[in-house]
């Protein structure tokens, strides 16, 4: 009744004998499935008289998977001892208590229940499959070690949480607008001009759905970036697009964040300009106030970012606030009162500001392109559409004069952009940062680490970006079709030292000396050696085990770790070659202990079962009874039908084949015999000595 | 949390705890728990967890570790749980009771050696680690219950691992090639490691491969080329079940290490990764065929599954 998975029996109802009957089967107390009676039984119809359809039959395949993994769990509890068929099985009429009786025979059996493990694990094998994707991408992301203490400079990108219509939108700008609005209409002013950026892995999302978030936030940490710093749209009391915020803060996300208050007004023109306001700030002292009280539920978010327990508030206009010293040192004041230590005040380098401290703010937050010293390109740019008024400047000079630029008496946080163009935006009014790369973008943030790890102290280590999402300004490391994840490859490998020390030679100036060697010529050389080192790369890459593996090492071992039994008498190792030369008449072999030993050959043997399953092992011994024993394990082994063919032995010897390239650094001087170990089937100590007849001498 | 290099190393005589996460090896019990007691080293709490196992094993642990048998430990704890939850978070429950600076694990139907704890603790105390193994020999009490196929993987068992150790240019590649510390049982940890790795994770095979490539991180092994950990073939683990599990934890298992040695340079100068092994490492991941899931990680080779500039493609 158990045999292969079926169970079969047969029923009926003495009220209608030919009315099915409903069944339920339980394993272990487990049910796993139900059904009815319905197949023809010869035996039973004769008995009835009737053609009564009494049989039934289930096989494994009925049971769920949820039901299997519980099963499983269950037998496998059992699986050591024999169980009588009731301890595990009954078949229960539906709706009642009643058991239908076991024959005779199954009942005096015992059921060897580790036989049905595998049937189980097949159907739950079968589940596992389907959802590999999703059990693995939650195993790897259960929490790793975090080492808090690491030096490591922190990646901050500006975030901005638009990217989903809301009803003041719908009003100023027609229903549905969001950024993509802008985005999906720019076209391109120039040959080369890259528009319309085109998203690439999350399409043209909108941020209601929560989802989009979450992969954001994985992309993000895939690359290092550790940080959101959301854009907070609070207008004297009114908050727009905090959505994605409160949305990070309810689910704790896994990222950290900070705010940066978009403290100006919201105008038609996306410049804070005085013209055209769709939404006003006032900027008085109790908005202020009412500010900073909004900013506390976020501020206690165990993933907002804090230096040294205070939280980080980035102001992007400082001085619209009406008296900004006084107005800071009313929040700090408000900030402590809720157990915060301190607030720190991070002043945007928006709009030419530049000095934090005369604003009453802990430090500055650099946010290209504002402040870039960079001259305009637009009357060289060839094929320039003449109707284009707005301005083109160099994003290659931009790199230069940033990495260049001079370290402030103050305290600033760095900032980079991967790209900059407002067309999308402003149309032919827009402005274009021309020639941007990931490459470029690398050697500037690159530098900018290596600063943040000279001139930051550990807890506030930070390095802006600019931006994550700003994709109606062209300014965003989300993939796009053109670059791909290449923006993003760029931030984690600028996490690196060593991309931090090329470009800190990239400012210096060519002639500079370290030493009596001229800069230019280091930089010469290290270009040199990384790209020797790329193509190197490229080359083991491509050319699959071209780089052979090591070989593998002599190792003492004990006697009493294995136990000798006798092979036949014929048994014999052939080596086809050692050291690359053929060895028919080599009995003695000399070699120096820096030397490899490479053997090929074929094992005869023919008692044993050759398979590469079983481990084969080369082993080095002196002639004395005790004396020394040294192994090497045969990773390659070789089918070898020629042997097979040519001796008439049988399929058991055909992976008689072997190779192995060995080092003798372990092995003392002295003479060796040479014999190969071969291990027999289903005994895990026996080892069968086969002889090579070579004898090996190592100085 | 601050990682402290071998903390425990503080003190001369640390206590040690070993945890029993125990089910159903009531027939294996004694031995085991004895082979504790027979240790060299002196200093040694025992923690016996029971997963709540169908026979007496919980009972007959109570009542040996409350005769004087119990005497020889600086401290006895046995509990038991309501219902089965699994070796790991059993282990983990272990380790939450557990007051020594060092930690032992011993599956319930296995023994040490007696001078197992004496030894890699000072070969530990050498190398400044926080994590230590032995060699591991292999007893078959199958009776025969057991197919030339199955045993195979366990033919010259401890010979192959020592073999295994030595192939690769450091302990951490050859960790990264196979898990040559073999079993949780066999691994010696300091509390400071496990809090800093955040303990075991869910996986049912590979959690202790995971934790010991996770602690690579921070400190490189200390081995003993002996076998100092008895692991016992018997008939009650002849089907481990769940093997389609494997491939899967397998690329949970490297991807968790790739992408802690991708993200920052490993506090263990040795530790296999692209900033200790430049070039080397990279070679010895594509040889072993992981290359993969290292692409993965590092986002590379994405342009190989999908064309993100079709006009670029052309």
């Amino acid at each position: 009744m158990f045999n292969e998975w079926e169970i079969r029996g047969w029923v009926i109802s003495t009220e209608n004998v030919m009315a099915p009957v409903g069944l339920d089967f339980f394993l272990c107390g487990i049910n796993i499935t139900s059904t009815t009676s319905r197949y023809s039984r010869t035996d039973i119809d004769r008995i009835v008289g009737l053609p009564v359809r009494a049989g039934f039959r289930i096989s494994a395949s009925a049971i769920s998977t949820e039901a299997a993994v519980r099963v499983f769990e269950a037998l496998k509890r059992l699986a050591d001892v024999p169980q009588p068929i009731d301890k595990i099985l009954s078949v229960r009429i539906a709706g009642t208590d009643l058991c239908l009786p076991f024959t005779g025979k199954l009942r005096s059996e015992m059921i060897n229940v580790g036989s049905l493990l595998p049937v189980l694990d097949a159907i739950i094998g079968t589940r596992a499959r389907s959802e590999y994707i999703s059990v693995r991408d939650q195993l790897i992301s259960a929490p790793a070690a975090s080492d808090t203490d690491a030096v490591g400079v922190k990646p901050i990108a500006f975030y901005l949480p638009q990217f989903h219509p809301f009803p003041e939108n719908n009003e100023w700008w027609g229903e549905g607008f969001t950024e993509w609005t802008n985005v999906v209409g720019a076209k391109s002013v120039f040959p080369g001009h890259y528009q319309p950026h085109v998203p690439a892995d999350f399409g043209y999302y909108d941020l209601r759905v929560e989802d989009i978030q979450r992969q954001q936030i994985d992309l993000a940490k895939r690359y290092g970036i550790e940080g959101f710093c959301y854009y907070y749209y609070w207008f004297s009391g009114k908050k727009l697009m905090t959505m994605p915020i409160d949305r990070h803060v309810e689910k704790s996300l896994d990222m950290d964040f900070c705010l940066c208050w978009a403290n100006e007004n919201w105008s038609r023109r996306w410049d804070g300009s005085e013209s055209d306001v769709l939404i006003a700030q006032r900027h008085v002292e109790e908005d202020d106030v009412e500010f900073i009280r909004s900013c506390i539920k976020f501020f206690k978010s165990e993933r907002y970012i804090k230096i040294d327990g205070a939280p980080l508030l980035l102001v992007y206009r400082v001085s619209l606030l009406q008296n900004p010293e006084a107005t800071v040192a009313r929040w700090r004041k408000i900030v402590k009162s809720h157990g915060f230590p301190d607030l720190h005040v991070s002043m945007v380098e928006s709009f030419g500001l530049t000095d934090p401290n005369s604003y009453g703010c802990d430090s500055s937050c650099q946010f290209p392109p504002h402040g870039v010293v960079v001259p305009e390109i637009t009357t060289k740019v060839e094929g320039l559409d003449p109707a284009y008024r707005g301005k083109i400047y160099d994003y290659r000079e931009v790199v230069r004069s940033e990495i260049a630029r001079p370290i402030p008496d103050y305290m600033q946080f760095r900032c980079a952009m991967p790209s900059w163009d407002n067309t999308s935006r402003k149309g032919k009014d827009g402005n274009v940062f021309a020639y941007s790369s990931p490459d470029l973008f690398e050697v500037w943030l690159g530098y900018l680490c290596s600063q943040a790890r000279e001139n930051l102290p550990p807890a506030s280590r930070f390095v802006f970006i600019n931006a994550w999402n700003e994709w109606a300004e062209g300014a965003h490391l989300e993939p796009d079709a053109q670059n791909g994840h290449a923006f993003l490859a760029s931030v984690r490998s600028a996490l690196t030292h060593d991309s931090g020390i090329v470009a800190s030679l990239q400012s210096l100036p060519e002639d500079d000396k370290v030493g009596t060697i001229n800069v230019g010529e280091i930089k010469k050389l290290i270009g040199k050696l990384r790209n020797a080192n790329q193509q190197m790369q490229r080359l083991i890459k491509n050319y699959d085990g071209a780089i052979g593996d090591r070989p593998s090492p002599f190792v003492p071992i004990k006697n009493q770790w294995f136990e000798v039994v006798s092979g036949g008498p014929d048994d014999r190792a052939w080596l086809d070659n050692i050291n690359g030369r053929p060895s028919h008449d080599t009995k003695l072999e000399l070699l120096s202990k820096q030397q490899t030993l490479s053997l090929r050959g074929w094992i005869h043997c023919p008692t044993i079962l050759l398979s590469p399953s079983f481990p084969v092992f080369v082993s080095l011994s002196e002639n004395a009874p005790e004396g020394q024993r040294y192994f090497a394990k045969i990773y390659d082994r070789q089918r070898r039908e020629d042997i097979v063919n040519s001796l008439g032995l049988t399929e058991s010897s055909v992976w008689c084949g072997f190779s192995i390239k060995s080092a003798l650094n372990g092995v003392k001087p002295g003479r060796y015999r040479l014999d190969f170990m071969l291990s027999q089937a289903g005994k895990i100590k026996d080892i069968i000595i086969v002889p090579s007849h070579v004898e090996l001498v190592v100085s | 949390m601050t990682y402290t290099c071998a903390a425990w190393m503080k003190s001369d005589n640390p206590l040690v705890s070993v945890i029993v996460p125990s089910f159903n090896h009531e027939n294996y019990l004694y031995e085991c728990l004895n082979s504790v007691r027979d240790q060299d080293y002196e200093n040694i709490e025992i923690i016996v967890v029971d997963d709540c196992s169908t026979d007496n094993s919980f009972t007959f642990a109570q009542n040996l570790l409350r005769t004087p048998f119990g005497r020889r430990f600086k401290r006895v704890d046995v509990s038991r749980h309501p219902k089965n939850i699994g070796a790991h978070a059993t282990i983990n429950e272990g380790i939450a009771k557990a007051q020594g600076d060092l930690i032992a694990i011993i599956n319930s139907d296995d023994r040490f050696m007696p001078s197992r704890i004496a030894s890699i603790i000072s070969a530990m105390r050498e190398q400044m680690a926080d994590v230590g193994f032995s060699l591991v020999d292999v007893v078959d009490e199958g009776d025969g219950a057991f197919s030339a196929e199955e045993l195979a993987p366990f033919v010259h068992f401890t010979i192959r691992q020592l073999v295994n150790i030595k192939r690769d240019i450091t302990t951490g590649f050859g960790l990264l090639r196979e898990n040559i510390a073999v079993s949780t049982g066999n691994i010696i940890f300091s509390r400071g490691i496990f809090d800093i790795l955040g303990g075991f994770i869910m996986l049912k095979y590979c959690h202790d491969w995971d934790f010991v490539l996770q602690s690579l991180f921070y400190c490189e092994p200390a081995v003993v080329l002996e076998p100092l950990y008895s692991y016992r073939l018997h008939p009650q683990n002849s089907f481990k079940g769940l093997s389609h599990m494997a491939e899967l934890e397998t690329e949970v298992v490297m991807r968790r290490f790739f992408r802690q040695v991708i993200d920052r340079e490993p506090l263990n100068p040795l530790c296999p990764s692209p900033w200790t092994w430049p070039g080397y490492f990279e070679t010895f991941v594509h040889q072993k065929g992981m290359v993969r899931f290292f692409d993965r990680e590092m986002g590379h080779g994405m342009k190989s599954w999908r064309i993100y500039d079709r006009k670029g493609a052309a």
